[in-house]
């Protein structure tokens, strides 16, 4: 839809990037309108990340509609993906919300993904990896177990 | 076997273009004998356009004229084959080793253990049983293939299952807890542009100015119902993030560190619990307006209060907005959430209870599932879409009906094996939940017409129902279900004995939209599956061990159902070669061909290889015609074929089979022998022991 080569971003440390048009979903309106658009919300560094994913995946095909009975896999996020989200945590947490943010579904659900694989384990392997405090007195945290001990025994 | 091929060598020029029987018009020629001319050159076809034959039904003269008496090993000489055109790989080895990979990805590794230990057990049983008496075939198979039914139900086991076909059974879906549901009841709704998704630390969406940000970050954005959201949780923080609030105010105030929630004064706001992680901010009002993005609302539910002082640069998995975290915990199962995650913090707990994971229910084979527990279950969450309580002992028709009551939204109702469910139980879903599409009760032999006719009359909406093993139903109620629900899609039906020819009628006739039919052990017979044509969308066809089967009426339901890819007729023992040819050359989307027990030889296979440019699974366990050549042949002349069934064709020779695993790695090849390394492989891959009893037999 835009025939401008680019669209210029600029990320929340005032830093621009000139993209190549795929983010047509921004809604830009191809007038000449040369002013960068402002992503506040986006630090140069994500944003860089971002764009490389985005580079990377740009022949994929469009991600299916979301569908009720698709299945939930989280081992298969490309090798690809794989390595290139072996962050810290921190960068993973933000190229979530930047995936969010921008609304890159394939970007989204690949990172999430990736939280999920490390939600594993006890409750208790689960609070230190991700610095979590549990915040449970002793009664409320047999209460919670007692209510949900149906789940237990197969 | 070998009198069949011709003595002419293979590579004939092929002819693009197959010459037309005379009699028939048919698109293909059957057998390639010496042509006779016709006598009478017969009328045109009725339909205009129609290839079929002039005379209605399985053509009989057709067959009469080109095949002498008896079918597949026809005396005279035939012309070679045509030699299928060159493809390339179409049919992706890709699609369907993902498919079996998936398959083994989706084995836990006690179940693999189990499962190669039953597999074990099973196949030396097998042998065992085999070499003790010749009958064993068709007990082994009958077995087999009623455990492969059970498959139908357990999607992912079936690998074991040795013979009656690989992995490819319909089957409810594996996982259920999918959530597309709305957003959290207690977030207020997020606006379509989600500019703000983050709470507490923030970026403004005014112009970045250079002014350091604080360290807990609730720079102006922060909190209730702040501004933008910042790039991301509690880690580093731009160097020159803007704490912009916009020209009249100061920044330094609006961002107070975190451990000091009062410098503006109103750190309460924020939804419920105060900020986290620095979420603390100036009131939401003054906030919004001097943040010029004021339609971020940040979720209230905050309960947990464990990061009202992170060190700026920790990432907090809690900084997430709830929609992500709902997101990620969607991709839990059950257990997980309830017994993990739900431990976690109050948090954690709180966004378990999240209605979207308590709209897909999976409670099958917990034992504690009682009707007390269901009750509650339901009135909790009222909008459950997707139930399963298969295997489940513990609660009763009371259970359901108290579920079906406060649920009326049902859509999807799945009770395997659950004995003690009666008509009540069935009856109560039928009258509840008017929106009902699927109902798997398989192994609920307490069930009657009576409660299909419920059914029959009250869901109009059903299209996949499973009543497999349901051994009191009749054609009765079938009847009242084919008339009732117009919108059927898949019928599954297992040793159901009352069930007729009638019923089949029934279907075919009023539910068009028919894709998936099973009959498997029916008391059901050409007359009744000759109607089957009748369903142009028929993908899916399993004709297991029914009374009675022709070999004509196979032919004409794969020349008259286009769309069919799954054909199953194992246990029907007449089926020959000569129908297999035709099966091979009519069925132009076929992908899958089980004819375990079958009377068939090696030309059967070769048939396969030689006309069918689309079949990717042939399973021709327990025919005990086939040797090497047919496997061999079939291996190297079909492009597509990428799972072959040989479990106890007992003139292969293991060694053979091993041959071809190497020089057709594109294949899986299925033999007793190859079937237990492949267990083993795999369980020793999941890092099991094996045990220290005899691995095979």
């Amino acid at each position: 839809m835009q025939t401008m080569p680019s669209i210029k971003l600029q990320c929340s440390n005032g830093e621009i990037f000139g993209v190549d048009t795929m983010l047509e979903d921004l809604g830009m309106d191809d007038e000449g309108d040369n002013d960068p658009v402002p992503l506040p919300n986006v630090k140069a560094a994500i944003f860089k990340k971002v764009i490389q994913w985005c580079t990377h995946h740009k022949h994929d095909p469009p991600p299916p509609t979301d569908d009720e009975n698709k299945e939930k896999w989280t081992d298969d996020i490309p090798v690809w993906d794989q390595e290139f989200l072996k962050v810290d945590q921190g960068i993973l947490f933000e190229l979530i919300l930047a995936a969010n943010y921008l609304d890159i579904k394939g970007l989204l659900d690949v990172t999430c993904k990736t939280v999920v694989n490390m939600i594993k384990g006890k409750s208790e392997e689960i609070c230190k990896s991700f610095n979590i405090k549990i915040d449970f007195t002793e009664e409320e945290e047999v209460q919670v177990c007692k209510e949900n001990q149906w789940c237990e025994e197969k | 076997m070998g009198h069949l091929l011709s003595k002419e060598p293979r590579n004939r020029p092929s002819q693009k273009r197959p010459r037309c029987c005379s009699w028939c018009r048919r698109r293909r020629p059957l057998l390639r004998l010496p042509r006779r001319t016709p006598a009478k050159a017969p009328p045109q076809p009725a339909a205009p356009g129609s290839r079929d034959c002039f005379f209605r039904g399985p053509c009989m003269l057709c067959f009469i004229v080109h095949s002498p008496g008896a079918p597949a090993p026809a005396g005279p000489e035939e012309e070679p084959p045509l030699s299928p055109p060159p493809r390339d790989g179409a049919y992706a080895a890709a699609a369907s080793s993902q498919h079996l990979a998936r398959r083994y990805a989706a084995l836990a590794a006690e179940d693999c253990a189990a499962a190669a230990r039953r597999f074990l057990l099973s196949s030396a049983a097998a042998a065992a049983a085999a070499a003790a008496s010749a009958s064993s075939p068709a007990s082994c198979c009958k077995e087999l293939g009623l455990a492969a039914a059970a498959a139908w139900e357990q999607q992912g086991r079936s690998l074991f299952l040795a013979s009656v076909g690989p992995v490819r059974f319909l089957g409810p879906p594996a996982a259920v807890q999918l959530f597309r549901g709305p957003p959290p009841p207690a977030e207020p709704p997020t606006p379509p542009e989600m500019v703000c998704k983050r709470k507490g630390a923030g970026v403004p969406a005014c112009t970045p100015c250079k002014q350091p940000r604080c360290g807990g970050g609730g720079c102006g954005g922060g909190g209730g119902g702040g501004g933008p959201a910042g790039g991301g949780a509690s880690p580093p923080r731009p160097p020159d993030a803007g704490c912009c609030q916009g020209s009249e105010q100061p920044p330094q105030p609006l961002c107070p560190p975190p451990s000091s929630p009062t410098s503006e004064g109103a750190p309460t706001e924020a939804g419920g619990d105060a900020a986290r992680a620095g979420g603390t901010a100036p009131s939401p009002a003054q906030q919004q307006h001097e943040c010029g993005d004021a339609d971020c609302q940040e979720p209230p539910e905050n309960p947990c209060d464990c990061h009202r002082d992170p060190p700026p640069e920790t990432p907090d998995i809690n900084q997430l907005p709830p929609s992500i975290l709902l997101k990620i915990f969607s991709n839990l199962s059950l257990d997980e959430r309830c017994l993990s995650a739900s431990l976690v913090c109050k948090y954690w707990r709180d966004l378990c209870l999240d209605f979207q994971f308590w709209k897909q229910l999976d409670l099958s084979s917990r034992q504690q599932v009682t009707d007390e527990l269901l009750e509650k279950i339901a009135s909790r969450s009222q909008n459950i879409i997707e139930i399963n309580i298969s295997d489940c002992r513990s609660m009763s028709d009371t259970g359901v009906c108290v579920l079906a009551f406060k649920c009326p939204g049902l859509l999807r109702y799945t009770a395997y094996r659950c004995k003690q469910l009666s008509d009540t139980s069935i009856i109560a879903v039928a009258s509840h939940c008017p929106l009902l599409q699927k109902v798997h009760v398989g192994n609920q032999d307490k069930l009657t017409d009576e409660g299909l006719k419920q059914l029959g009359s009250k869901c109009r909406e059903l299209k996949d129902i499973h009543f497999g093993q349901c051994y009191k139903i009749s054609d009765e109620g079938m009847i009242v279900i084919a008339k009732g629900c117009l919108k059927l899609q898949r019928i599954y039906m297992q040793e159901n004995k009352l069930v007729t020819d009638q019923s089949v009628k029934a279907f075919a006739e009023h539910c068009p939209e028919l894709q998936y039919v099973g009959f498997m052990g029916c008391s059901v017979t050409s007359k009744g599956v000759i109607h089957l044509t009748k369903l142009r969308n028929l993908s899916s066809l399993d004709l297991r061990h029914i009374t009675e089967l022709d070999n004509e009426t196979v032919m004409e339901i794969v020349k008259r159902c286009k769309n069919l890819s799954s054909l199953n007729l194992c246990l029907n023992w007449i089926i020959n070669d000569r129908c297999v040819e035709v099966i091979a050359k009519e069925g132009q989307n076929l992908k899958e061909l089980y004819l375990v027990s079958c009377k068939i030889t090696d030309y059967a296979l070769i048939a396969i290889g030689r006309y069918s440019m689309t079949i990717e699974t042939v399973d021709v366990g327990w025919c005990k015609e086939i040797t090497d050549q047919g496997a061999t042949l079939i291996a190297q002349s079909s492009k597509s074929l990428r799972y072959l069934g040989l479990m106890r064709c007992d003139k292969v020779n293991e060694v053979t089979v091993e041959q071809l695993v190497q020089q057709y790695p594109h294949i899986t090849f299925s033999t007793v022998l190859q079937d237990c390394k492949r267990t083993l492989e795999r369980a020793y891959q999941m890092g099991w022991t094996p045990n220290m009893s005899a691995a095979s037999s």
